[in-house]
């Protein structure tokens, strides 16, 4: 009970115990935090990319990589736990772009663009989000409080989205 | 002259001296042909290089269903030129970073696994633009925020100042850096270099890293050292304080035509590559 998961990069956690499920140092990357207040289970996902159209085999081998197959494959897991998609609170953050005047360059950009795109597809909206920006995020999912907060790089205090 | 600065130089003074096996190697590879047999004479020398180049060709990744190699001869067989060499640096300057990071916020080792993950994403680079120097490469990467060591406690006292200006969202840690330091950490590492007497390209790498252009000579490899740290930051490997709050120069990726699909490779690369090299990281 109440154990830290952490979630790496490319990676998703679910979890039906109450536990606390933590992702560090979200750059242009997204965390995508999915629970079920009845079924009492989430998950949190930690993908780098938008669209595994770059590599279909990248993206068979670890789905977890890219937006699309890695939220098709956490929510196809969170509904064996017991969950029910349009039960579903989502929430996320990361999304970060380095600073770039002409945003020319900006797979965080394109990375939350992603997210909504997919989400649009399964009906679902985003509940919250801190995305955008330059600087670094932690993403926690507690799954006892089914909340989900933020930290930011170097700051002690954590919002809560 | 800035009394913090004095006082950081002094503590330059005081860091352990660059064994001497990198700038040999450094030297070997300048060569325009390189005798790797001087090399292999060199790390037998050292004890603990010759076990650990022996245990990382015994690892299972590179083993597979090999027999064991027992001398460093052997071992440059199974692992190539390029990842023996390489493998030496890195544990040739793991104990620079032994302590550094929670000044800027890093949990302890991670700003070690950013210098490996930059190097290495590096190499990768090296092969798609066709840069020579990949040693050369490899080492500045390792190095490029060793600056970061030596301002660890004075960066605690300041980190307040430099989120508010961060906040701005206009302000780029470098900028940050300078005006409230007076001096950023690429200066502080080159100082250390320049110490110990690596060749003008690479600390000019390593003194203009976050701003290439800058760099007097060995713009190319700036270049790269460059892209690199930027790769590994938007992967959020080993990202601080600082974030992203870099500029991002899209002539740098034109100039050896990256596309964004070559960066977001690069990703899927060093995901992989650096699962596997987790045994060098954690040394
Ligand atoms: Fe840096
Ligand atoms: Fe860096």
């Amino acid at each position: 009970m109440n154990d830290i998961l952490v979630v790496n990069i490319a990676d998703m956690k679910a979890s039906n115990s109450g536990n606390r499920l933590i992702t560090y140092a979200l750059g242009s990357c997204i965390g995508v935090a999915v629970f079920d207040p009845v079924a009492g289970a989430g998950g949190l996902l930690h993908y780098m990319l938008p669209d595994s159209k770059l590599d279909e085999r990248k993206a068979s081998e670890n789905p977890f990589m890219f937006a699309d197959t890695g939220i098709t494959s956490m929510l196809r897991k969170l509904e064996k736990c017991g969950c029910e998609i349009r039960r579903l609170t989502i929430k996320a953050a990361g999304g970060s772009n380095i600073m770039d005047p002409n945003g020319t360059f900006s797979i965080g950009k394109k990375n939350y663009l992603a997210l909504k795109r997919i989400l649009w597809r399964y009906n679902l909206i985003l509940r919250g989000e801190d995305v955008g920006g330059s600087l670094s995020r932690n993403m926690t999912l507690n799954l006892a409080e089914m909340s989900v907060s933020v930290r930011y790089s170097g700051v002690k205090e954590e919002v809560w989205l | 002259m800035n009394p913090v600065l004095e006082k950081i130089l002094q503590n330059i003074e005081k860091v352990p001296p660059l064994p001497s096996i990198v700038m040999k190697i450094l030297s070997v590879m300048r060569n325009p042909e390189p005798s790797i047999k001087n090399i292999i004479a060199v790390v037998q020398l050292d004890e603990v290089l010759t076990f650990r180049v022996i245990r990382m060709a015994n690892s299972a990744y590179y083993k597979r269903s090999g027999e064991d190699v027992r001398t460093v001869g052997e071992a440059l067989i199974r692992l190539g030129n390029n990842t023996l060499i390489n493998m030496v640096i890195a544990e040739s300057c793991s104990q620079y970073y032994e302590s550094a990071g929670t000044g800027y916020d890093l949990k302890r080792g991670e700003l070690w696994r950013h210098s490996i993950a930059t190097a290495l994403v590096s190499q990768k680079l090296a092969e798609k633009t066709q840069f020579e120097h990949k040693e050369a490469l490899f080492t500045s990467c390792i190095m490029h925020d060793v600056g970061k060591t030596l301002l660890d406690s004075y960066m605690s006292t300041k980190r307040a100042e430099i989120l508010s200006k961060l906040a701005l969202g206009t302000v780029t840690f470098t900028q940050a850096e300078m005006e409230i330091m007076g001096f950023s950490h690429g200066e502080i590492g080159a100082r250390l270099l320049e110490r110990w007497g690596f060749p003008q390209d690479m600390i000019s790498a390593v003194r203009h890293h976050h701003e290439p252009e800058r760099a007097l000579s060995g713009k190319k490899l700036a270049y790269h050292v460059y892209l690199s740290d930027v790769i590994c930051l938007m992967m959020g490997i080993g990202l601080d304080l600082g974030g992203l709050s870099y500029t991002a120069q899209k002539d740098i990726f034109d100039m050896f035509n990256l596309s964004e699909a070559d960066v977001q490779m690069l990703f899927i690369y060093l995901v992989e590559e650096l699962a596997k090299t987790e045994e060098m990281i954690r040394g």
